[in-house]
């Protein structure tokens, strides 16, 4: 369960964040600020409410 | 292109529905299918760790413990969050997880709504551990619920307009030629989809007959030569 005060603390889970990858390029992705950041392609992708927003880019927000 | 076009309009089909999608569950109706549906589930679901691909709302994930759920509706899944689940934005046909993360896959009434299913049954066994696991939950196009929910495309009920539906013996192709080994299927709701009364037990045989059906198929290993 997530709790309000963790999301906090961090802007992600971090067991979910082990698991996550670019959805483009499929490479590891580093969270900077609440951001997650492809080390591959570079991509950014936003972290809200704790949800991290990993859709490809024709359907970005 | 198109299937991308295809895609966002089924997002925002769910995104503007999500309520109205997750108070069904809680219907008179809605709970006796649910809980047919869930005793189905459950005689297949692998362990480890798994995700839910097209999540939703959370509902079939919190009641089978599946750590994880991905979906494009950002509607759908805040109240999965609120259930418990750990989820992601993303689609079923661009996963955005490394390589063999998961023991498990679900997909429960998502292969209806993916814009391209061999893509995202790749994706799918990508991100499979070796030997892992996925369990796919379908509405059969050639039985009376199929037909039943034909009409309801054909009527343009908002969500399954944009669905796409498949016989069991095409979803059983459709996981091999996706680089599965298909293991064991399951169905259930064999009463008739305009008089549903009871919960049922699922059972092993009469996919062509039923409203639900799961097959699970486990991912082939490569050979190195």
């Amino acid at each position: 369960m997530i709790k309000r005060e963790d999301l906090k603390k961090k802007p992600i889970d971090p067991e979910l964040l082990k698991i996550l990858a670019c959805p483009v390029c499929k490479h590891d992705l580093k969270l900077k600020g609440n951001e997650l950041v492809c080390v591959g392609c570079g991509r950014r992708y936003p972290i809200k409410n704790g949800i991290p927003y990993l859709l490809p880019p024709e359907l970005s927000l | 292109m198109k299937s991308f076009e295809k895609l966002a309009k089924t997002i925002a089909a769910f995104d503007e529905g999500s309520k109205e999608y997750d108070s069904w569950y809680k219907s008179p109706e809605g709970r006796v299918i649910l809980k047919s549906e869930l005793l189905a589930v459950k005689a297949l679901l692998p362990r480890g760790q798994g995700v839910e691909v097209g999540v939703g709302t959370g509902v079939f994930a919190s009641e089978l413990g599946v750590e994880f759920g991905v979906d494009p509706s950002t509607k759908c899944l805040k109240i999965a969050q609120k259930r418990g689940i750990k989820v992601i934005c993303g689609t079923g046909e661009a996963l955005p997880f490394k390589d063999g993360s998961f023991d498990f896959m679900l997909y429960v009434v998502t292969l209806c709504f993916l814009a391209d299913p061999k893509g995202a049954f790749k994706e799918g066994s990508r991100v499979l551990k070796p030997k892992g696991k996925i369990v796919v939950c379908f509405i059969p196009r050639d039985s009376p619920w199929g037909k039943f929910y034909l009409e309801k495309k054909a009527a343009g009920h908002r969500f399954y307009k944009h669905a796409n539906f498949y016989t069991s013996k095409e979803v059983g192709e459709m996981l091999q030629r996706a680089g599965f080994i298909p293991e064991a299927q399951i169905c259930t709701l064999l009463q008739r989809p305009d008089a549903v009364t009871n919960i049922e037990k699922p059972l092993r045989k009469g996919c062509e007959l039923a409203g639900f059906c799961c097959i699970r198929a486990e991912k082939a290993c490569r050979l190195k030569l």
